[in-house]
C-alpha cells in the first residue's frame, strides 16, 4: 500500500497537477473564444527558458530574470491572440484557428530552440527538487507547490467567474457571443483577457514544473496532447473539469507507466481518449451539446 | 448559437431556425490585423491574377487547352521529361535527389488532400501513415530482402488499414477532436517504433534499405529507383485527379462544404470519412515506403509529428481540395527550404509564419479550390428532351384517388430543452397531392420538415414513409428512400459548379421507372432554364454556384431535389425572395411534380401562392395542428386569422 | 413638425447589402423618447436587417445616417452603441443559459454608467415583476416566454434611451403576446423610445404610436393612429 502511494499516487498527483494546469490553460481560452491553442504547450516553456536566458546568458539577477520572463510570456501570448486567435473568434469552422495556432507553435518552438541550440537544460532557479518527507511519503517541494498551485488556480478562477463583473462578462461571451455584444460587452477585450489569463497559467505551470524536469523547447507536443486529453475528459471549457481530468490522467498514466511500461502510456491515453469520445463526448463535467432551435 | 463543450460534434451547417438568415457579422467589428484591408486586397488581387491566368489559358486553341487539361497528357509529358533527365544526369546529382524528395512529398500531400482537402477533415495523423510505410518497407526490404513490387503493396495495405482505424472514430468527431485524436495516433506510432525495437531497430533505426526487383537479386541502380519514384508519383497524381472528378470525390466535397445539404442529397458523411481516410492513409504510407528507399537509412527521427504538420502546410498552402494544389505546395515547400538550408531556423520560421499568414490572407491557398470538374450532369438519368417545358397551372391532374398516404406523421412531438416546438401533430399526404403548410414564425413548420426528413428524431410519435418507419433513420438514408427536401437558405455547395451539383443529385436516385426518370430530367432542365441557366451550354455547367443569384440558387436546389425522383418533396419557403415570374415557374414545377405522382409539401408565407397551388392547407400554431381544409376556406377560418394575423383580447 | 430635437434615434437613408442582395434600400425613421415606432413587413422585407444595421451588428452603406441623440453611430462598434444607451433585444432572445436571471440582469446593467446601474435594474424589475420569482434560476431552464422577459429585462437594465425589439412575440402564446404589448407601452411611459419590429400587424398596431410598413427593403407606408386602409396595404405587402 505504501509502495502504491509512493510509486503511483504521489507522482501521479504531481503529474496530474501538471496536466490539470495545462488543461485549465486550454479551458480558459476555449470557453471564451472557442479556440484551442495548439501553441499552449510551447507557451508553458517560455518562462523557464526565459529565466535561463536572462540569467545564465545575459547575466541578470534571478529576480529580474523572472520578471522579464513573465513579460516575455505575456507579450508573446498577446501577440498571438491578435494575429492567430481573435480573427477566428467563435468561428464556425475550426480549420483556420487549428492551422494558425499550429503555425504559432512551430514558430515558438523554433524560437525557444535558439538560445541553447535545442538542448535540454536543468533549471535550478525555482523551488527545490530535493526529496523531502511529508506524512511519511517521499516528495519534493516543487511537486507540493505544483499540486497546491493547481488547486489554488482552479479555486481562484472559480471565484473570479462567479463573483466578479469581469467573470460575468467572460461567461456571457462564452455562452452567447451575439447576445453579449448586443448588451455592450467587447468581445475583443474579452478575448485578450482570456489569452492573458491562459498565459499566466502557462507561466505558473512552466516555472513550477521546471525544477523537476529538464527544460527543453520541444516538450510542446506531448504536453499538448496530455493536456488536451485531460481537458476533454473533464469537459472542454470547464475549469473544475480540467482539474478533475488532469488528476485522473496523471494517476492513470503513472499507473500505466508503472504496471504496463512507459512506452505504453501514450497508447493508454490514446485508447482512453477514443473510448471517451465514443461514450461520453462532452466529458465528465461538461454539458451535452443542445441542438438549438 | 449553441454553446457546446463537445468537440466531437461534427461542424454542421448553421443552426436550423425558423427564420431565414443572411450572413451576419458577429459584431460589425473587424477583428483582423490592422493591415486587414491590405491583406484582403492582396488575397483579392491574387484571386484576380489566378482568374486572369485561367482566362488566358482559355484563349489558347481548343485542342491545346483540352490536351493541357487532360491529366493523362500533361502528367505523362512531365514523366517523360523526368525520366529523360534521370537517364542523362550524373548519379550524384543533388538536384535529382531533391526532385525525388519533392515527388515523394507530393505523393504524401496528394494523399492528405483526400481526407483533408476534399473531405475537409483536419487530420494531423498523416505522419503516422507515412511512418508506417517507412518502417514496413524498411523491415521487409532490409531484413528480408523483399522486392519493390511486394513491399509497395504491403505499405499500401498497412496504410489502408491504419486509415480505416483512424477514420472509424473520425466519422463521428468534430474538427477539434479529430485533430487531437490524429495527433495522438502519431505519438502512439512513435512510441510503438521505440517499443518494438527488435523489429524496428529502436533509436538506431534500420540501414541498408535497398530496392530490388526480385527476391535475392542484386540491388537496383539509383536511376531505376528514381524512375520508380517518378512513376509512382505519376500514378498517384492520376488517381487523385480521377477521384476528385468522380462521384465519390464530389460526395466528399459536398459533405465538407455543407453537411446538412449533403445528407439531404443522400450522402453519408460517415462513409465519406472512412473512405477518404483509408485512401489518403494508404497513399501516405506509399510515400513513406519510397522515402525509405530514397534514404537508405532511417531512424525514428526521420518520422516525427513535425512531418504531419509539414504535410498539412503543403496541402493548405497549395490549396486544399484542388487537384494541382498539393503538388504545388510540395514543390515550394521542398525546394525553398533547401535553398534556405544555409540559414538555420529561417526555414521553420517561414513554415510557421506561412501557416499563420495563410489563414489571414489566402485561406484557400495558392490554387484556391481548383477548377470544377466536368462530370455528366444527369448521370444515368439520361438527357433532357429538347422541348420539355413545365405544364401550365390550370392543367389537370391531382391526387391519385384511393392511393395510400406515402408520408404519415402520427402524434409527432419534438422539444428542444424547455421549448416544445411540436406537440402531438398528425399529418399525412398522398402521392400526387400538394399540401400547403402555413403558420407564423415559431409555429413549428420547419421543425416538422426537419423531423420528417430525419434532421432530428421526434421526441414522441412516429414517421412513416411508404409504410416504413423512419422515425429514427438517418437523413441520408431517408433521402435514399425517396424523400427530398429544400431549405429556407439553399444548402448548396459553395465550391462546386452547377454541373457538379447536378451530378451529385443524379447519383442518388430512388427506385423508379424509366419514364419517371425522363420526366424528372425534363422537369429539372426546364426549371433551370426558367431560372436563366441554359444547361446545354458547357460554360453554364461550369459556373461556380457562388456566382448565382438567390432565385437561381433556389431553382438549382429544387432541380436537384427533382433529380432524386422523390416520392415526397418537402419545400421550405421556396418562394422567399423570388420575383413574381420566378414564383410562377416554381408553382408550375410543383404542379408538374404532382402530376408525375410526387407528394409535395410546401411551407410558405405567401398565402396567394398557397391558394393557387395546393389541394389542401394545414395550419400550425405553437406546435400544434390548428386547422386543415381546402384553400378556398382559408380566409374564412377564424382560427387562422387568430394565429396568422395576430389578435388582441 | 417641431424643430429638430437632438434626442432619440434618427435613421436616414439606411442601406444594407448582402453581396448582390439589397436587403434595405433607403429606410428613414426616427424614434423619439417615450414613443413607440413599429416596423412591420413580410419575411425577407428587411426588418431584422434594419435593426441589425442600427445596432451595429452588420455594416451599412456609406451614405446611411444613424444617430442617437446628437451622436453619430456610424463609426461606433456594436458593444459601444449599447453603452451609449441603444438597447437591442435580439430575435431568438439569446439569454445566457448558465447564468441565473439575476446574473443576466446584472451583466446587462454593466452597459449602464456605474452610478445608474442599480436604479436601472430596479426599473427593469418594476416593469417585469414576474422575474422576481425566478431570479435564482439559470436562464436556460426557463420557458420561451420567460426567457423573452429576461432578454427584455436585461436590455432595460442597461439604462437605454432607445430600446429596439426584434420580433419579441415570436412563438409566444396569445396571453404572453398581450403581456409584451403591455410591457412596451410601459417602457414608453417611462420615457424610453421603442423601435418594435413585428411580423403580426395587430400586435404592432396595439403597441406602436407610429407604424411603418416595409416591403422589399423600403418603407411603403407610414401611419399613426387609426388607418382603415392599413390592413389592405399590409395584406398586399405581405403577399408580394
Amino acid at each position: 500500500m505504501h509502495r502504491f502511494l509512493e510509486d503511483v499516487i504521489v507522482p501521479g498527483l504531481s503529474s496530474g497537477a501538471l496536466y490539470a494546469l495545462i488543461a485549465i490553460g486550454f479551458a480558459l481560452l476555449f470557453r471564451v473564444t472557442g479556440v484551442l491553442n495548439f501553441a499552449h504547450g510551447n507557451l508553458v516553456m517560455v518562462a523557464p527558458i526565459g529565466v535561463l536566458v536572462f540569467h545564465e546568458k545575459w547575466g541578470l539577477p534571478v529576480v529580474l530574470a523572472y520578471v522579464l520572463a513573465v513579460v516575455a510570456t505575456l507579450t508573446l501570448a498577446l501577440v498571438q491572440e491578435r494575429i492567430a486567435i481573435r480573427p477566428f473568434l467563435k468561428a464556425g469552422s475550426a480549420l483556420p484557428w487549428i492551422v494558425s495556432t499550429l503555425g504559432c507553435s512551430v514558430i515558438l518552438a523554433e524560437l525557444l530552440a535558439i538560445p541553447f541550440h535545442g538542448e535540454s537544460r536543468s533549471f535550478a532557479y525555482g523551488l527545490s527538487a530535493r526529496p523531502i518527507h511529508v506524512l511519511g511519503l517521499t516528495t519534493t517541494p516543487a511537486d507540493v507547490a505544483l499540486i497546491s498551485a493547481a488547486l489554488v488556480v482552479a479555486a481562484l478562477l472559480g471565484l473570479l467567474q462567479s463573483r466578479t463583473d469581469l467573470g460575468l462578462r467572460l461567461a456571457a461571451v462564452s455562452q452567447d457571443l451575439l447576445g453579449a455584444t448586443a448588451i455592450g460587452i467587447r468581445s475583443d477585450r474579452m478575448s485578450q483577457i482570456a489569452a492573458g489569463a491562459a498565459a499566466v497559467v502557462a507561466m505558473i505551470t512552466g516555472l513550477l514544473v521546471a525544477p523537476s524536469q529538464l527544460v527543453s523547447s520541444d516538450l510542446g507536443l506531448s504536453y499538448l496532447f496530455y493536456g488536451f486529453v485531460a481537458a476533454s475528459l473533464g469537459g472542454l471549457g470547464s475549469v473544475p473539469g480540467a482539474l478533475l481530468g488532469g488528476m485522473v490522467i496523471g494517476i492513470g498514466s503513472q499507473a500505466a507507466g508503472v504496471y504496463i511500461g512507459s512506452l505504453f502510456v501514450n497508447m493508454t491515453l490514446f485508447g482512453g481518449l477514443l473510448v471517451l469520445y465514443l461514450l461520453r463526448p462532452h466529458g465528465l463535467l461538461g454539458r451535452p451539446a443542445l441542438r438549438a432551435v | 448559437m449553441p454553446t457546446s463543450s463537445d468537440p466531437t460534434r461534427p461542424q454542421d451547417g448553421p443552426e436550423l431556425v425558423d427564420v431565414a438568415r443572411g450572413p451576419i457579422a458577429l459584431d460589425g467589428h473587424d477583428h483582423r490585423l490592422p493591415g486587414a484591408a491590405a491583406a484582403r486586397e492582396i488575397g483579392h488581387r491574387l484571386g484576380q491574377a489566378r482568374a486572369a491566368g485561367r482566362a488566358q489559358v482559355d484563349r489558347l486553341p481548343d485542342w491545346l487547352t483540352r490536351a493541357a487539361g487532360n491529366p493523362l497528357i500533361h502528367a505523362s509529358l512531365v514523366l517523360v521529361v523526368l525520366v529523360l533527365w534521370t537517364l542523362t544526369a550524373s548519379s550524384n546529382s543533388y538536384n535529382l535527389y531533391l526532385a525525388q524528395l519533392a515527388c515523394i512529398y507530393a505523393i504524401a500531400a496528394l494523399g492528405l488532400n483526400i481526407p483533408g482537402g476534399l473531405g475537409g477533415a483536419l487530420s494531423l495523423g498523416h505522419g503516422a501513415s507515412y511512418a508506417l510505410g517507412v518502417y514496413s518497407t524498411a523491415i521487409l526490404a532490409s531484413h528480408h530482402g523483399w522486392p519493390v513490387w511486394a513491399t509497395l503493396p504491403v505499405a499500401l495495405a498497412v496504410g489502408f488499414a491504419a486509415g480505416l482505424l483512424m477514420g472509424a472514430p473520425a466519422g463521428r468527431l468534430g474538427a477539434i477532436a479529430l485533430a487531437m485524436v490524429s495527433l495522438g495516433a502519431v505519438l502512439v506510432v512513435g512510441d510503438m517504433i521505440l517499443q518494438f525495437d527488435k523489429l524496428t531497430g529502436g533509436t538506431s533505426g534500420i540501414v541498408n534499405i535497398v530496392m530490388r526487383f526480385s527476391w535475392g537479386d542484386g540491388v537496383a541502380s539509383a536511376s531505376a529507383l528514381a524512375i520508380v519514384i517518378f512513376a509512382v508519383g505519376w500514378a498517384t497524381y492520376l488517381l487523385h485527379w480521377w477521384y476528385r472528378s468522380s462521384a465519390r470525390g464530389l460526395a466528399a466535397i459536398a459533405s465538407r462544404d455543407e453537411t446538412i445539404g449533403a445528407a439531404a442529397s443522400g450522402i453519408s458523411t460517415y462513409r465519406v470519412r472512412m473512405e477518404t481516410f483509408a485512401i489518403g492513409s494508404a497513399i501516405g504510407a506509399l510515400a513513406g515506403a519510397l522515402f525509405g528507399y530514397l534514404s537508405f537509412v532511417i531512424t525514428p527521427a526521420s518520422v516525427s509529428p513535425a512531418l504531419s504538420i509539414l504535410f498539412l502546410v503543403m496541402v493548405v498552402f497549395g490549396g486544399a481540395g484542388s487537384r494541382l494544389g498539393p503538388v504545388v505546395g510540395a514543390l515550394v515547400l521542398t525546394l525553398v527550404p533547401s535553398w534556405l538550408a544555409s540559414l538555420p531556423h529561417v526555414n521553420t520560421f517561414v513554415y510557421g509564419g506561412l501557416l499563420v499568414l495563410m489563414m489571414l490572407v489566402l485561406p484557400r491557398g495558392i490554387m484556391g479550390g481548383g477548377r470544377p470538374s466536368r462530370p455528366r450532369p444527369f448521370g444515368e438519368l439520361g438527357t433532357p428532351r429538347p422541348n420539355s417545358a413545365l405544364p401550365d397551372l390550370d392543367a389537370g391532374g391531382g391526387p391519385t384517388a384511393g392511393a395510400d398516404p406515402v408520408l404519415v406523421l402520427k402524434g409527432v412531438s419534438r422539444s428542444f430543452g424547455e421549448v416544445k416546438a411540436l406537440e402531438g401533430v398528425d399529418f399525412q399526404i398522398r402521392p400526387g397531392e400538394v399540401v400547403g403548410l402555413v403558420g407564423p414564425n415559431g409555429s413549428g413548420k420547419t421543425t416538422l420538415l426537419n423531423v420528417a426528413s430525419g434532421m432530428y428524431p421526434a421526441s414522441g410519435g412516429s414517421v412513416r414513409l411508404g409504410g416504413h418507419d423512419i422515425t429514427r433513420t438517418a437523413p441520408h438514408r431517408i433521402a435514399g428512400q425517396g424523400l427530398a427536401r429544400t431549405f429556407q437558405t439553399p444548402k448548396t455547395f459553395p465550391t462546386l459548379s452547377i454541373g457538379e451539383h447536378l451530378a451529385i443529385a443524379s447519383s442518388e436516385v430512388a427506385q423508379s421507372s424509366d419514364e419517371r426518370r425522363q420526366e424528372a430530367v425534363d422537369t429539372a432542365a426546364a426549371l433551370l432554364r426558367m431560372g436563366g441557366l441554359d444547361i446545354d451550354q458547357p460554360a453554364t455547367l461550369e459556373r461556380p454556384v457562388g456566382t448565382l443569384a438567390q432565385g437561381q440558387l433556389r431553382f438549382l436546389e429544387v432541380a436537384m431535389s427533382v433529380l432524386h425522383v422523390p416520392r415526397v418533396l418537402l419545400l421550405d419557403e421556396p418562394a422567399a425572395g423570388l420575383s413574381a415570374g420566378e414564383m410562377e415557374a416554381l408553382e408550375r414545377a410543383a404542379k408538374a411534380l404532382a402530376q408525375q405522382g410526387t407528394a409535395v409539401v410546401i411551407v410558405e408565407h405567401h398565402l396567394d401562392l398557397i391558394r393557387r397551388l395546393v389541394d389542401r392547407v394545414v395550419v400550425l400554431h405553437l406546435g400544434t395542428l390548428l386547422w386543415e381544409g381546402p384553400p378556398e376556406d382559408l380566409d374564412q377560418a377564424e382560427a387562422v386569422r387568430v394565429a396568422y394575423l395576430g389578435i388582441q383580447q | 413638425m417641431p424643430a429638430t430635437t437632438t434626442s432619440g434615434l434618427r435613421v436616414r437613408d439606411l442601406h444594407v447589402n448582402y453581396g448582390a442582395v439589397h436587403a434595405v434600400a433607403g429606410v428613414s425613421l426616427s424614434v423619439e423618447p417615450g414613443r413607440c415606432v413599429g416596423l412591420v413587413g413580410a419575411n425577407g422585407a428587411g426588418k431584422s436587417s434594419t435593426l441589425h444595421a442600427i445596432g451595429g451588428l452588420i455594416p451599412c452603406g456609406r451614405g446611411s445616417v444613424i444617430a442617437l441623440g446628437d451622436r453619430s453611430l456610424q463609426r461606433v462598434t456594436a458593444p459601444q452603441r449599447a453603452r451609449l444607451r441603444l438597447g437591442h433585444v435580439l430575435e431568438g432572445r439569446h439569454v445566457f443559459s448558465d447564468l441565473s436571471v439575476a446574473q443576466n440582469l446584472h451583466v446587462g446593467a454593466l452597459a449602464a454608467a456605474r452610478p445608474r446601474r442599480a436604479a436601472a435594474v430596479a426599473k427593469a424589475l418594476e416593469v417585469l415583476p414576474e422575474l422576481h420569482d425566478v431570479l435564482k434560476r439559470p436562464a436556460g431552464t426557463l420557458s420561451g416566454g420567460q426567457q423573452q422577459m429576461v432578454a427584455i429585462g436585461r436590455a432595460l437594465a442597461g439604462d437605454p434611451e432607445v430600446l429596439m425589439l426584434d420580433e419579441p412575440t415570436n412563438g409566444l402564446a396569445p396571453i404572453l403576446v398581450d403581456r409584451v404589448i403591455h410591457i412596451v407601452r410601459e417602457v414608453c411611459a417611462q420615457g424610453i423610445g421603442v423601435l418594435l419590429v413585428e411580423q403580426r400587424l395587430e400586435v404592432a398596431q396595439a403597441a406602436a404610436d407610429e407604424l411603418h410598413v416595409l416591403q422589399h427593403g423600403r418603407i411603403v407606408h407610414t401611419t399613426t393612429g387609426d388607418d382603415p386602409g392599413l390592413a389592405a396595404i399590409v395584406h398586399a405587402a405581405y403577399l408580394n
